[in-house]
Parts: C-alpha cells; sequence; structure tokens
C-alpha cells in the first residue's frame, strides 16, 4: 500500500513533465525542426494519447528522414498491427522482407557515405586498371574495375530514389476513426471500401478538399483531405 | 525640495489613476429581510478588461444575484487631461439572522497582481415591519417596488431551473452497466452551469459515458409545460450490490441572466434502480463476469504455415456490457506455444462497441495442427441468461520448415510486443542529410581531380612505355618549354645564373632527344648534332648560344642589361626553333 503510494505520487509529479515536454515537443515541430527522434517522441505521445492515427503519422515522419530508425519502425508496425486495416498489407516473403530490411537499413546518410566510399573504390580500382602494364593479362583489374563501377553505380541509383522519396514522400495516414473511399471526389458518388485509422495510404492526386488515395491491398480511392495526415505537408 | 515637491506633483496623476480596485456597502445597518448591495470598483486609466471576480463568501448573508456596469470620467489635474475607466460589480446579500456580520476583505488578482480591498462590519437589526423586502430571502424573491439599487424590479424575475436525472432502464443485473443522464430543465435564460460536486452513494462504481461542454439545449415538454432541456452529464454505474441504489446526486450552479445575472444553486432529484442478482443456477465454468449483450465470433485465416510460423486466432466480443469488468478467455495447448491474448478495444465509454483478443498460437511439430476449441461465457441480459460460444475447432497444416524458416528469428524485430518508450534527448537538432552539406561534395570533387589526374598520369606512362623514344623528345619540350619561363625570370633580374641555367637546360634537352652526354665539351655536342643530320644553321646557332654562355660566365664584370636581354631573345629563339620542327632540316 505504502508502495502504491509513493508510486501515485511520483507519477503525479511526473504528469504535468510529461505534459510540459509534449508541449515542448510540439513547439519545436512548430518551429520547423525535422528531427526523426523528435517525431518518435511525438509518436509515443499521440500512441499515449490514443490517436494511433497520428502516432503512425509521425512514425512515418521519423522514418522518412531516418528509415533506419529502429523504434520508429517497430513502433509503426505495433500500431498498425493493432489498427483495423492490418490484413490490408501484404506480407511478404523471407527474403524480400530482408531486401527491404537492407533498404531500410540504408538510410540517406549511410548511402551517402557508402557512395563516396564507393566512388574512392571505383577510381582506386580504375587506377590500377589505368597504370596496369598493357602487355599482361588485365581480365582481373578489368573485372574488379566493373564490378566496383556496377556497385557504385546501384547505390547512386539507391541515393537517388531515396532522396527522391525523402523530398517528395506520398504516403499519408488516416486520422478519422474511419472514412470511405468514393469513386469519384463527391461525397454522393460510389463508395468503393473504408478505411479506418492508423491505415498507410498512398496519395497518387490530390484536388482541391479530396485525394486520390491508394489502400495497401491496392484499392483506389478519393478520401477527404482533412481525414488524412500527410507525411510531407 | 521645491524640484521633489514640484515631481510630486507632475507624478501625482499618475499615482492616482494607476489600477485600484476598491469595495463598498450601501448600508452598514440593515434590517432584517432588507438587502444589502457590497460593490467592487475597479478603476484604471486604461480600458479594463476583466471577468467578473466571484461572488464573496459572506458568513451570515445569502447571495442573491449580481449586476455589473461600467463607465469612464475625464478630468484636468496640472494642465494634463486624464481619462479614467472604472468597472463596477455589485453583488446582493440578504441578511440571515441579527447580529454584527463581518465582510472580509477581498483579494481580487488582476494582470497577475494581487489587490485587497477593506473590510466592513455590517449590523443587523430587527425590523419594524416597515421593509417592504422582509421575508424574500431566495434569491428570486419579491424584491420591493422601492428597492432603489436594485437595477430590475422583482415581478420580472420569473421561472424555474432544475436538474433531472433519467435512467435507461430502472431494473438492472448486477454488473450490467446503466447509463444515467443529467439534464437541466428550465424556462429562464440561463447561460452558463457548472458542475460543482457529484455525492455518491453506495453500491456501485462509475465512470463518464459523456460529459458535454456546453449547454446544447432543446425544446421539450415536461409536465405539460414546455421548456428547454440541455444535457448535463452522462454516467455508467456499474452495479456491485443487489437492492435498491440511489443515483449520485449533482449539485452544481447556473448562471442566469434576467436584466443582469444572478447565480442559481440546484441539485439533482433522488433516484433510485433496482439491481437484480445473476441466477446462481447454471453459471458455465468459463464465465469470468461479463454481462450484457454481446455477439461473439472468432477466426483463424491461416490455413498452412511451415513449421516455426504463427497462427493468429482473434477473438471479436461486440454489444454492450461490461468490457471492463471481465477477464479474456485463455488458451492452452501441449503441442503449441500460445501467447497471452493481446486486446483492442474500440468501446466508446467502456460499455459499447467491440474487443478483438489476439492470440498467437506457433505449432511445435509439423502435421496438421488442431486450433484448441475457444470458450467464452457470459450473462445476456435480454434473455435473462447464461449463454456460451465455442468457437469451432478448425485444424492448420503446418508444413515442414524451409530454409527461410530458420532465419525468420530474424525479422521477428518486426512483430514488437509492445509500444517502444520516448527516447531521452536534450535538443533536437534540425536534419540536413549529407547531400546537402558542402564537404560532401568537396570529398567528392577531390576524389574526381584525383582519378584525372591519375588518367593523365597513366596515360604517360603508357604512352612511354609504347614509343620511349617519342615520348623521351616530347617530354624533353615540355622540359624546356617550362624552363624557358625559369630563364626569363634570371634574365629580368640580371641574374648571372640565367647563363648556366640556359646551357643546362639546352645541354639537358641535347641529351634527351639526341643522347648526347651533357659531359661532352661544346664542339663534341656540336660534332655529334652534325652526325645526326641536323639543320646546319641550327647547329651553328647553338654553338653561338653555348659559346656566349661560356664567355658571359666568366666575364669579370658581368653581363649588363641589354646584353642579357638580347641573349634571353637569342635563347628563346632557338628554344622555339628547336620545338617547331625538332631541328630536322627544312
Amino acid at each position: 500500500m505504502k508502495k502504491l503510494w509513493i508510486f501515485s505520487i511520483i507519477l503525479l509529479m511526473l504528469l504535468p513533465l510529461w505534459g510540459s515536454e509534449f508541449e515542448r515537443l510540439k513547439a519545436l515541430e512548430e518551429s520547423g525542426v525535422q528531427n526523426a527522434d523528435l517525431f518518435y517522441n511525438l509518436g509515443v505521445t499521440h500512441w499515449q494519447l490514443g490517436d494511433s492515427g497520428l502516432s503512425v503519422q509521425y512514425f512515418l515522419k521519423a522514418l522518412n528522414i531516418d528509415s533506419a530508425h529502429s523504434g520508429a519502425k517497430a513502433n509503426m508496425n505495433y500500431v498498425i498491427g493493432l489498427s483495423e486495416d492490418r490484413e490490408l498489407y501484404p506480407k511478404h516473403g523471407f527474403l524480400l522482407r530482408l531486401a527491404m530490411q537492407g533498404y531500410d537499413f540504408l538510410n540517406l546518410d549511410r548511402l551517402a557515405l557508402t557512395l563516396i566510399i564507393l566512388f574512392f573504390i571505383f577510381v582506386l580500382s580504375l587506377s590500377w586498371l589505368l597504370f596496369y602494364d598493357e602487355e599482361k593479362e588485365r581480365a582481373l583489374p578489368e573485372l574488379i574495375t566493373g564490378i566496383a563501377l556496377l556497385i557504385f553505380l546501384v547505390f547512386a541509383l539507391l541515393s537517388g530514389v531515396k532522396y527522391y522519396r525523402y523530398k517528395h514522400n506520398n504516403k499519408a495516414v488516416m486520422i478519422a476513426d474511419r472514412a470511405d473511399m468514393m469513386t469519384e471526389p463527391r461525397e454522393d458518388s460510389r463508395r468503393i471500401a473504408v478505411t479506418h485509422e492508423a491505415c498507410i495510404l498512398v496519395v497518387e492526386k490530390q484536388e482541391e478538399e479530396w485525394a486520390l488515395v491508394r489502400s495497401p491491398d491496392g484499392k483506389s480511392g478519393w478520401v477527404m483531405t482533412q481525414q488524412l495526415g500527410f507525411i510531407k505537408e | 525640495m521645491k524640484k521633489t515637491l514640484a515631481l510630486i506633483t507632475l507624478l501625482l496623476p499618475l499615482f492616482l489613476f494607476g489600477l485600484s480596485v476598491t469595495a463598498s456597502v450601501n448600508k452598514l445597518t440593515i434590517e432584517l429581510g432588507d438587502r444589502l448591495a457590497y460593490t467592487l470598483q475597479v478603476k484604471d486609466s486604461k480600458r479594463i478588461n476583466i471577468s467578473e471576480p466571484a461572488a464573496p463568501q459572506i458568513e451570515g448573508m445569502t447571495f442573491l444575484n449580481m449586476s455589473g456596469s461600467s463607465g469612464s470620467s475625464t478630468s484636468f489635474i496640472n494642465g494634463t487631461f486624464s481619462s479614467e475607466q472604472y468597472r463596477n460589480f455589485t453583488y446582493f446579500y440578504s441578511p440571515q439572522g441579527e447580529g454584527e456580520i463581518n465582510i472580509p476583505a477581498q483579494k481580487i488578482t488582476i494582470a497577475n497582481k494581487v489587490y485587497t480591498t477593506q473590510s466592513f462590519n455590517i449590523k443587523v437589526i430587527k425590523g419594524d415591519g416597515s421593509s417592504s423586502r422582509r421575508g424574500s430571502s431566495t434569491p428570486f424573491g419579491n424584491f420591493g417596488s422601492d428597492d432603489d439599487f436594485l437595477p430590475w424590479r422583482s415581478e420580472k424575475v420569473q421561472g424555474r431551473s432544475m436538474i433531472l436525472a433519467t435512467l435507461e432502464k430502472s431494473k438492472v443485473y448486477k454488473g450490467e452497466p446503466l447509463i444515467v443522464s443529467y439534464y437541466l430543465y428550465t424556462d429562464q435564460m440561463v447561460r452558463t452551469f457548472s458542475i460543482d460536486d457529484e455525492i455518491d452513494f453506495a453500491g456501485y462504481g462509475k465512470s463518464i459515458f459523456e460529459q458535454p461542454t456546453s449547454l446544447e439545449y432543446e425544446t421539450v415538454q415536461h409536465k405539460g409545460k414546455r421548456m428547454q432541456r440541455a444535457l448535463l452529464k452522462k454516467l455508467t454505474l456499474l452495479p456491485r450490490q443487489e437492492g435498491s441504489l440511489k443515483i449520485p446526486r449533482l449539485k452544481g450552479s447556473a448562471r442566469i441572466y434576467e436584466f443582469g445575472y444572478s447565480n442559481l444553486e440546484m441539485v439533482s432529484e433522488d433516484r433510485s434502480f433496482e439491481v437484480i442478482s445473476l441466477p446462481s443456477q447454471g453459471v458455465p465454468k468459463s464465465f469470468t463476469g461479463a454481462v450484457g449483450s454481446f455477439t461473439v465470433s472468432s477466426e483463424v485465416k491461416e490455413k498452412e504455415i511451415a513449421l516455426g510460423e504463427a497462427i493468429t486466432l482473434t477473438l471479436r466480443i461486440a454489444g454492450r456490457g461490461n468490457f471492463n469488468q471481465f477477464g479474456n478467455p485463455e488458451l492452452t495447448s501441449t503441442n503449441a506455444q500460445i501467447s497471452s491474448p493481446v486486446p483492442v478495444d474500440n468501446l466508446e465509454g467502456g460499455i459499447k462497441g467491440s474487443r478483438r483478443l489476439f492470440y498467437t498460437i506457433v505449432p511445435a511439430e509439423k502435421g496438421n495442427y488442431q486450433i484448441p476449441s475457444l470458450e467464452f461465457s457470459w450473462f445476456d441480459t435480454d434473455s435473462g441468461k447464461y449463454r456460451t460460444y465455442n468457437d469451432e475447432s478448425e485444424s492448420v497444416k503446418v508444413k515442414s520448415a524451409n530454409v527461410a524458416s530458420y532465419f525468420s528469428g530474424l525479422l521477428e524485430g518486426d512483430k514488437p510486443a509492445t509500444i517502444r518508450p520516448m527516447i531521452n534527448r536534450d535538443s533536437y537538432p534540425s536534419f540536413r542529410p549529407l547531400f546537402h552539406r558542402i564537404w560532401y561534395w568537396l570529398a567528392l570533387c577531390l576524389i574526381l581531380i584525383a582519378s584525372i589526374f591519375a588518367w593523365r598520369v597513366s596515360r604517360n606512362l603508357a604512352q612511354e612505355r609504347r614509343d620511349p623514344k617519342s615520348f623521351r623528345i616530347k617530354r624533353a619540350e615540355n622540359r624546356l618549354k617550362k624552363e624557358l619561363d625559369t630563364a626569363q625570370n634570371l634574365a629580368k633580374n640580371l641574374d648571372m645564373g640565367f647563363y648556366s641555367h640556359a646551357e643546362t637546360v639546352l645541354t639537358g634537352y641535347l641529351f634527351d632527344k639526341y643522347d648526347i652526354p651533357t659531359g661532352m665539351s661544346n664542339d663534341e655536342k656540336l660534332e655529334s648534332l652534325h652526325e645526326l643530320a641536323i639543320d646546319r644553321d641550327l647547329i651553328a646557332e647553338i654553338g653561338d648560344f653555348l659559346g656566349i654562355c661560356s664567355s658571359r660566365r666568366f666575364q669579370p664584370q658581368g653581363a649588363d642589361f641589354i646584353e642579357i636581354s638580347s641573349d634571353f631573345v637569342f635563347f628563346r629563339k632557338l628554344v622555339r626553333e628547336i620545338i617547331k620542327n625538332g631541328g630536322k632540316k627544312q
């Protein structure tokens, strides 16, 4: 009983701190700070407040900055796993999941560093090839240079794709309890499907108050933009 | 002293017209049944923007109502016009008995500053019966027509306001949620209502089902009278004991506007409801206290899995009932690992909606796995009977594990069991990708430049390997061109080193191009050039220049500007001719 009292007192003392921390985080976000940990913490606080849609939105924002943010990834999967629409997400095989995890591990900065290292390796192997005695068999330096160039080009492509996605992330999260996906951007049009809070959607087009979105199971329909939380505002 | 007085005189208006709060009463001696008007006046030189202070609590007096007024005045002091604003808040009280009554000093907070007023002692005496206000101690009593300090006449204050509670049912089962709605019924202008207290009685637990933030009126008929009704609060009661139980008593105060504002304190009427016990006969084994009206279903998505993979069984309980008061059914199996159920609620007020329970089952052996039957029992309040749900036992085919299955544990991080906590950070620097940093691109440029340099060097090396002779000639020519600049600088500075430098460069070139050793005498060098079929004029010029170099170097007085300049011009001409035609005959 005594422990319970002590715990309650500590909790009461910490509650205002928690409140002020949340306000501090919100103020930082409103001041334009883009930080993966900030968005992660905002996601956690929104989850604690019962806003699963907003929490997923913030976890996605954190992952947009740092795709290797393990906390944001784990929490997002946790919230999605509890959402109504969790069955809509495609289930991938082990190897594809492994590849996707590898792609996520390479966040923008890691890709940038890898790219510069690969470029250096390519230049070294190229120099080796250039300085290699013309009289000798050149297959090995040619092979090494070719592989180095190929890897460098693959990583350059990956970096380009990742950077483009970072700048133009077209994902959005359903923040309303539920919303109808319509055939036309009108309330009186036919309903295609229903999406629920915390469902991750891909925005294909936007028209004033409506957005054409694609659900995880591939269905496309129009929903009101006010029901969506965009990753890139 | 005079200066100080003048300063005080000049600053006096500022002191006079700063914010001030004063209190006053209309009478220090009043009769029983008479009204006391207690006025708080706030003055300031600026516009006063404050909300009205709460009515002071005066022991021995009953607060009736209050009124407010505001205005401004302008004065001329020491040649300066000053404007002054004021707001009056007048509170009316009725004495409860004879004697001395103290009105304590009031503390009024305006713009984070506390202002204290003076206190008053009021003497209440028994009246001689002449007071027309006698006997009207209720807030909405008959105020006399001679009540000159009241801004309205009593007969205008009419109407009724009350709190009524409605119950969904008058009879409920023990554990069955009951919603009680408290409404404000009124035919007056109630602008706001504040709930001051809620008095609970024994026998139930309670939670808020709904609490509106403003008064949303609807017109209703109450006892044949047309009235306005607004919802104040909806409570969910969860009865824990049988018998007749009293609903919570709601206390609050309404702020009524009628030619001014007045407060009216109200208490909800007492109401009771009957709680019936659950039948003791036929209680199912799996009954864990669920009471309500539910529909139950279960689902297994997987039909076939590999060994090591998981099956998810979902149990859905939907409807209305005491969701927060019953336990979740457990699953057990000897040939599988089964997790505790993870509940996900979608409930309104904790009593309406649905609950989904997720069970994760990992079979231990391959073959046909029979999912154990799941049982959930509840007391159905509609039929008054216990009911039990038994899911249809399903079987899932468990295949042999494939190679990938052995590594499935690597990706278990994808399926966390709980939310991860916040990360402690003192600061949150804004993210700037490396692609946006200048040093990143500088490093990249550096590598690029190094690669271009390497390419050029390697090209030269390759050329040297392919044709060493022509490469050496080309290199000798390049060197000659380069050394021409050095020679020019030496000549400009009248440095006698010009001659030795020019001689060295020239003989070095002859060595690089024609393999004529530098150790030979000038005559021997020229002889060798003749043997190589070089243009005779050029050989002669080379011979002349080498001769000039030898003679100038040992010239005791050194060379003057004209000599060294003309020698440099000669040297330059010689170099150009050598480079131009490679020394071949034209």
